[in-house]
Order: C-alpha cells, then structure tokens, then sequence
C-alpha cells in the first residue's frame, strides 16, 4: 500500500510535470496604449486562445517610462522575453549585446516578404535583431474645411493640397492672409526638426550614411537648404510654434489647414467629431521623389539569464504571428511592412490607406548608428533655434554638421 | 548599575534606529557614494565602468549646455523663491485672521498642492495654450494681444514659474500659519492696550518673532526650486531651444537617454555641492539664536 501511494505520488509528479513543462510561458512589454492598446490586448488574447502550448503574459508600460524600465530590466537580468523597440533606437541597445540574434529561428520565405528599406534596419552587425511589425510614416493631412474657407479650391471644387513645399508654403500664406487661420501646424520637436528634416534631406538627395567614410556625414549645404525651406513656414506666421498637442488641436479645431504628423493620428482623426480631413503623402521638393521620415515598430527579444531555446522558439512563434496579422494593427493607422498583408484584402479596404499607402516604401529610417538618441534631440532643439530666430540657417546647418561629427559613432 | 543601564540604552537605541538606518544606508547612503565614485569613471550602463579621472569634469565644465542649464535652474530660483516666500507669509497672516469662511480659505489654498505634478503641468499646459488657453483669453479681456506662452524663448520660464507657484505655495502657507498660531495672544493684546494698530502689530510683533521660520521656509524653498525638473519638463519639454533646460533634466537627459552614467553622475555631484552649500548657510543662520516667546 505504501509504495503504491508513493508510486501514484511520482506518476502524478511526473504527469503534472511534463503538462506543465509543455506550455512555456513567455512575457512581453509594450508601450501602447489608447486605440493601440486595445488591438495590442486583443493580440495577446486572440493568441493565446490559439496557441494552447505557448502562454503570453503582456505587460502595459506607459511609454513615457518604457525605454527606462526596459534598461532597468536589461541591466537587473530581468527582462522581458519579448518586448516593442522603435527601429531607430535599436543600435543603442544593439550594440551593447543585449539583444537575441534569431535569424536561426526564423524561415527565409518570412524575411523574404519584407519591404527592403524597413528589414535592412533590424539588422546589427549583421545579425537580425528585430522583426519589424510596421512602419509609421511622416504623412500630410489637410483640413477640408479650412482651405474652402480660404476659398483654395480647384475647378472641380475640391479643396488645393500642395504636391511641392512651394506650392505648400504659396498656399499656406495665402490662407494666413485671407483667413484667420494658419497655414500649417505642427509638434516643434521630433516633428520638425527631426522628421520634417529627415523627408527633405533625402527628397533633395542626401543620404547619411556615407559609405567611404563608414559613418554618418552630414552635408553642410543641403541642411542649409533644408532649413531654408523650414524657416520659410515660419515666416509670415503662417506656423505657430507648438507642442505635439497644440498643434494637433489647431488642426482638429479647424484653425489650421494643413499638418504635418505620423500616420498614427489615422486612430484618432477619422473618428474626431466635426473634422473634414484628407491625407496624403508628404509634398515632394520639385522633381523628387517623395521621400519622408518613417520609424518601426519592431519585436525585439532582449537576452536573460533563464532564457532557453523554447523561450525563444515561442516568442519568435508569437511575434511571427503578430506580424502576419498585422492588417489589424494596421487598424491604428501604422503601415505593415511584409508584401503579403500589404497586399491582402484586410489591409485595403481600411479607409483612406490608398492615399498613403505607398509612403511605407518611400519612408526612411534614421541610421543604424550608436548615438542616434542623443543626435536626435540636438536636431529638435536646434531646428527650435532657427525658427525663434536664434540661429541663422547657416549657422544651423553648421552647428548640425559638428554635432553628428562628435556625437555619432 | 548606572552604567549598564546607559549600556542597555544605548543598545536599545541603536535597536530602535536599525530598522530606518537599515533602509537609509542601503537606499540613500550606498546608493549616494557610488554615485560620486562613478562620476571618475566612463560608464555606459551596461559594460564595465572605466576610469578616466577628471575626464567628466573637465567635459562638463567647457560644455555650454552645461553653463545654459545651471543658469536656468538658477533663474527659475531667482523667480519663484522670493514670491513663494512673501506671497505664502502674507496670506498665512490673512487666514490667520478672523475673517469669514476660514477654512473654505484655507483648505482652497492648499488643495493644489496635493495635486500630482503631471496633473497641474498638464492643467496649466491647456491653461497657457496660445489660441484656446484661458489665460490669453482672459488677457485679451484688457486688450493684450496673445501671448505663445510656452513657446516663447522669454515668457516660457515665467509661465513654468507661475504655475509653480500656484501649485506649491499651499505648503509654505502652512509653515506659516503653524508658526503663527505659535505665538503667545498676550504679545497681541499688550499692543492693543498700548494702541498699536494691526499694521504695527504685524511689523513689530508677527515678523520678527518669526525669524527662524522665515529662514526655515526660505532655505527649503530654494533647494525646492533648485531641484526643479517635472513641471518644466512637462510643461515646456525644456523648450523652446533649450531655452528652459535645467540641470536635472540635463542629468535625466544624460544618464537615462543617452547612457551616459559616469557624465551625468559627476553632473550631480557639482549638483550636490551646490545643495551642500545652501544646506550649510541654513544651519549656519538657525543656529545663531532661537526663538522664545
């Protein structure tokens, strides 16, 4: 009787052991909240519905604090086992070797399906490091409403949407003077001096990345030229000089016509009571293609101390699931980044993604280099100094050229 | 048996602080030395830390940011102490008063002060907004033209400064009021008997016998205000041009944004000297002759 209960005790043992060996269960942090946030949930739900084998606990960390809570983590050994990271803070982390390289668990025919502009930047070194979920570009929206009070409207009696930044910076004053609204409006950090100038220097044929020199060069003339175009805007007050929020309310409000934004503001604008809006790709400088800024979410699988090969394996089964699913995620306005869901029936028949669609291949990520966070910054504040007129555009440019010459590596 | 009994103190006192000076050496003093010890070393936060010597110092002292921030921590000082100080001793004087309403008053002029940072910086962010904020709405009443309060290189500071000091004067109120009530009635009624008005009795009585609270008030507000950080950064994000950048934000900026510890620790520690040496001047004032009453 004894070594029978034993025996049941080591069976059972054994049995629960195996069952609950089998399900490995991974975590997961994200930064998304709002409209976001909930496709964000439904993921995680939907699959763990689906996956009876893999168990995802998701995390929900303001994004305020996110990038500080993953270093905490990282540096504590205690990260996530799968976690959001933009594109173009990757080589910060990247290059401290803190990241899973997986490109041995995931198949070619996947990395195949990807745009090449968007997964040549989740490589390090070249290890893939990331899978990028989408991309979200720079875009232009117009306000209907706005710009037929100003009375810009073509033969057909639809409202004028600049296809060049001269006629963007014609129209835009005109609708200053006419009206008491301004011409554009837009947040005075990453957004101008950091996207904004990001679409310019590469629509008027500059590059970063000099491959001579293996490091990032700024041109002193074409960021000149950039910022000639920038200030221009600001003359003549047709752009205030705002905040993320101030901007985007002058703009849902109907006191300014056009603005300058991601393509996440299409979670919130169509369904924005009173707004008449439009949205395309950004305008070209004349000639050019048009090129803008665009950034990545992408899927990254930090290193841990208790990480093993199923941890990988299912975080690398989740993410990969996530991403072929990316039609919902593109719900939120962002682009997916992989041909198959660009070109499923899902993704087009969301509303008004045809107008922009195509920016997913025109966007450009900000370099594969350590330094960018802090390069960054230097370029929001001194695009802030031009247009308070602290800087001339030339002392800008220059000041630029000597910041990415000592900041970046 | 008089000396084991101290014995027996003695080791009961160092009982009753162990549990605190537990928690204080391992969360506030290790964390504070290593702190300094890093400031000689290049860190990233992830490799190994490297000694350089003065290397950071030297960076940090031919830095203008550097320069631009500490002037603007010093600034928003210079704006807010005086006001906090004086404002808070005259309406303590008032709620001190027998004036109807009392403690509608005296509850409404601390209430801000519970609110969180975030709360009162997003408040007044909308409040201080250029074509739908309150404020210049309320200023167009007298016919000034709109003001880009929080985007403006010169009215940036200030309106991060009138905030502020709505939000914290509530507490300097209380400091006051509490020393105030602290004072014997009899000083008040032998000057009403001799003829003094409330005027004199302010001035001669009320000011002076609250010495050590003004100088207590006025130390703690400016290491308040030298520490500032959450409102502008909300407010303002340091903007525009860096043009309200404080010292730690730039520290925030250094060590958690672009990793670097070693920089952004020999940062604090010029931060640290500075609070020292306000800390010192405090004692050094108190201790020179209390009050009785």
């Amino acid at each position: 009787m004894k070594k029978f209960v034993v025996l049941l005790i080591v069976l059972s043992v054994v049995f629960f052991g195996t069952l609950s060996a089998k399900n490995t269960e991974i975590t997961f942090w994200t930064l998304f909240s709002g409209g976001e946030g909930h496709i964000m949930t439904d993921f995680v739900d939907n699959f763990n519905e689906s996956h009876p084998d893999i168990t995802v606990k998701a995390q929900k960390i303001d994004w305020l604090e996110y990038y500080n809570k993953l270093l905490t983590g990282l540096i504590s050994g205690q990260p996530p086992d799968v976690a959001i990271m933009h594109l173009s803070v990757l080589p910060d982390y990247a290059s401290k070797g803190v990241l899973t390289p997986v490109k041995d668990y995931v198949p070619k025919a996947f990395l195949d399906e990807y745009l090449p502009n968007i997964i040549k930047r989740a490589y390090y070194d070249d290890e893939l490091v990331a899978l990028p979920l989408d991309t979200h570009p720079l875009v232009f929206y117009y306000n209907k409403k706005v710009i037929e009070n100003a009375g810009l409207v073509d033969e057909n009696g639809n409202p004028k949407v600049p296809g060049t930044w001269d006629e963007y910076l014609e129209f835009g004053k005109e609708i200053k003077t006419t009206t008491d609204d301004y011409g554009a409006s837009l947040d005075k950090f990453g957004m101008l001096g950091e996207r904004w100038f990001i679409a310019l220097y590469n629509q008027l044929g500059g590059s970063f990345y000099d491959e001579k020199a293996g490091k990032v060069i700024i041109d002193k003339e074409l960021a000149e030229e950039v910022y000639s175009i920038i200030n221009a805007s600001y003359k003549d007050e047709m752009t205030p000089v705002t905040d993320y929020d101030g901007g985007e309310a002058l703009f849902v409000n109907d006191r300014a016509a056009y603005h300058l934004n991601g393509v996440w503001a299409m979670a919130v604008y169509p369904d924005t009571e009173g707004l008449d809006f439009g949205v395309s790709m950004v305008p070209a400088v004349e000639g050019a293609d048009p090129y803008t800024w665009g950034d990545s979410h992408s899927i990254i699988f930090p290193k841990s101390p208790n990480q093993d090969k199923d941890k990988v394996e299912a975080a690398v089964t989740f993410a990969k699931w996530i991403i072929e699913n990316s039609y919902e995620w593109a719900k939120a306005g962002h682009l997916p980044v992989v041909k198959d869901v660009l070109e499923s029936e899902e993704f087009q028949s969301l509303p008004m993604r045809e107008n922009y669609m195509e920016a997913a291949s025109y966007a450009v990520l900000a370099p594969s280099v350590i330094g960018w966070s802090e390069f960054r910054e230097e370029m929001w504040e001194l695009c802030q100094k031009l247009i308070i007129g602290d800087l001339t555009e030339e002392e800008a440019a220059e000041e630029l050229v000597d910041k990415a010459e000592s900041i970046l590596e | 048996m008089i000396v084991t009994n101290k014995k027996r103190n003695t080791t009961l006192a160092y009982l009753f602080f162990l549990p605190f000076g537990l928690f204080f050496a391992l969360f506030k003093i290790y964390p504070f030395v290593r702190s300094m010890y890093l400031g000689f070393f290049k860190w990233d936060v992830f490799g190994t830390p490297e000694f350089i010597g003065l290397e950071n110092f030297y960076t940090l002292f031919t830095t203008d940011k550097f320069w631009e921030a500490l002037w603007h921590t010093v600034y928003f000082t210079i704006l807010t102490v005086p006001p906090l100080v004086i404002i808070g001793f005259l309406i303590a004087v008032l709620l001190n008063s027998r004036i109807k309403f009392v403690g509608f008053f005296r509850a409404g002029f601390y209430i801000p002060y519970i609110l969180s940072i975030t709360v009162i910086s997003l408040m007044w962010k909308l409040m201080f907004n250029e074509t739908f904020g309150i404020v210049n709405k309320f200023l167009s009443v007298f016919g000034i033209e709109s003001i880009n309060w929080l985007n403006d290189p010169v009215f940036a500071m200030p309106a991060v400064v009138f905030a502020t000091i709505w939000w914290t004067l509530g507490f300097n109120i209380i400091l006051y009021l509490s020393a105030i009530q602290q004072i014997p009635y009899s000083y008040y009624e032998a000057a009403t008997l001799d003829g003094a008005n409330s005027w004199q009795k302010l001035i001669h009585i009320t000011f002076p016998l609250l010495r050590s609270t003004h100088i207590l008030v006025f130390v703690l507000q400016v290491i308040y205000s030298l520490q500032i950080f959450g409102q502008v950064y909300i407010m303002t994000g340091g903007g525009p041009g860096g043009k309200t950048r404080t010292l730690v934000q730039y520290i925030y900026e250094t060590g958690f944004k672009y990793f670097k510890m070693g920089y952004a620790q020999a940062n604090a520690a010029i931060f640290f000297l500075i609070m020292l040496g306000v800390a010192i001047a405090q004692v050094k004032l108190m201790s020179k002759r209390g009050e009785q009453f």
